[in-house]
């Protein structure tokens, strides 16, 4: 399972209804629903890393980030020709220069907290750039958003972690005030929701350590815990 | 040992007899896809399929596309000229690259030594090209990659469906199964089924994963 079609084609079934006939739910509640589980998925596991370059223009501090589709809402890093330069606050600047605003040159640090960033994300450069870099942002990202029609497109999650998509759509479609509504089983798929997601978060934070973990309560064998081997009393040197 | 889906269905047969199959309570199509998805999550949990990508280099360059199988990654090798491997890389942060050298991704070598990841593994590209999907990053970059090749070594989904050990289907996928086909009718049966399965899958990647962890660390009591 892979592609947005293959969404549709467990959703439906799931819900004792058809694609074609859509008796309880149309595509676009899907639709909705899918990329609800998108936006939850992302924020929460911090999955889905952005990298947009752009060049910088002489005398302009300030820039927006990411493609159109993937939403970035947390700047991680930023490079200025190939180059990692620092977070910081436009207010620390205020407080320790006056004149910071007029200071150009080539940028050393970057600050997102002059801006309004609901809609689209923005940040902005100090030195205030004196002429063209090349200006690369990572942040963290929204997966681009599924669409009614465009049934090939896979969706941007791990393909491990794809049911949690369809469990999130469930959950919602059994909570829904229609007459498939049943708390219960809306709870139950929530449930699958939920443990999806924490197992997608401790991966996606843990993708560097190469190692394995365990999921869920210990192991049945036996673990060599290392309590057992400290001494009652710590020995004088 | 049988095939996933087959020998999975027959189990549930003789659970719910007479409700599986077209015209039934439940078709086969669904059933069968609720398996695959009990596949999907048990190959998850109990990290069970190991998976290795071969990535052919390219001069002057840092990222490589990952294949989106993977779950995570174990250990990426270096093979010099397409042959016998050749060490390992580390595992490193951008942040750990900017310590090595400030001007990193202008360093170039005959060997790479690091490695990072760009968004967790298991990402596809959401279209043919599209290069949004998982990536690796490699430091340092080849001046000249002649035959150079990147393996990728790592846990991942997806697997022979051919034969699946008995106990794996009956511990893990029956009841997982169970719990799907009872969420509507009978959601607190649902739960139960459910635990069962974590159950199962406990047993599973405890037997499966022992046979890795038991020399290493501290040794044997």
């Amino acid at each position: 399972m892979e592609t947005w079609q293959d969404i549709k084609d467990f959703f439906f079934p799931a819900m004792q209804d058809t694609e074609t006939s859509q008796t309880f739910f149309t595509t676009t509640q899907a639709v909705n629903w899918a990329n609800g589980a998108l936006w939850e998925m992302a924020q929460h596991a911090e999955y889905l890393d952005v990298i947009q370059e752009q060049n910088t223009v002489d005398g302009t501090s300030a820039y927006s980030v990411g493609p159109a589709g993937e939403f970035p809402y947390a700047i991680w890093r930023v490079e200025i020709d190939d180059e990692a330069i620092r977070p910081t606050t436009a207010d620390a600047f205020r407080r320790s220069d006056r004149t910071w605003e007029s200071n150009s040159g080539k940028p050393r640090f970057y600050y997102t907290d002059l801006f309004t960033n609901a809609s689209t994300y923005r940040l902005g450069l100090y030195w205030e750039p004196n002429g063209v870099y090349e200006l690369r942002t990572y942040s963290y990202g929204v997966p681009a958003q599924v669409a009614e029609d465009a049934d090939t497109d896979k969706l941007q999650v791990p393909q491990w972690a794809i049911y949690g998509v369809l469990w999130y759509m469930l959950s919602e479609a059994y909570s829904a005030e229609t007459r498939r509504q049943n708390p219960e089983t809306a709870g139950f798929y929530r449930r699958l929701y939920d443990d999806m997601l924490d197992r997608l978060r401790a991966r996606s934070n843990n993708r560097l350590s190469e190692k394995t973990w365990v999921v869920g309560s210990s192991p049945s064998h036996f673990i060599d815990n290392f309590w057992h081997d400290l001494p009652d009393t710590i020995p004088e040197p | 040992m049988s095939a996933v889906v087959a020998g999975t269905k027959a189990k549930l047969q003789d659970l719910l007899p007479g409700r599986i199959g077209d015209n039934k309570a439940f078709s086969d199509s669904y059933v069968e896809s609720l398996i695959m998805a009990g596949f999907n999550d048990v190959a998850e949990r109990c990290e069970l399929v190991r998976a290795t990508e071969t990535i052919s280099m390219l001069d002057d360059t840092l990222v490589y596309d990952l294949d989106s199988s993977f779950i995570n990654i174990t250990s990426v090798a270096f093979l010099p000229d397409g042959g016998d491997e050749d060490g390992i890389l580390t595992v490193a942060t951008l942040d750990d690259l900017d310590r090595k050298s400030r001007k990193w991704r202008d360093d170039r070598g005959t060997r790479p030594e690091y490695y990072t990841l760009l968004s967790a593994p298991g990402i596809p590209e959401t279209s043919t090209d599209a290069a949004d999907g998982s990536q690796i990053l490699v430091y340092r970059a080849l001046s000249d990659a002649t035959d150079a090749e990147l393996r990728i070594y790592g846990v991942a989904v997806g697997g022979s469906t051919t034969n699946t050990s008995e106990d794996i289907q009956r511990m893990c996928l029956v009841p997982y199964t169970m719990a799907q086909l009872k969420a509507i009718a009978d959601p607190r049966s649902a739960h139960g089924h459910y635990d069962k399965f974590l159950e199962g899958c406990e047993k599973v990647r405890a037997r499966y994963g022992h046979k890795y962890t038991e020399t290493i660390g501290r040794g044997a009591c």
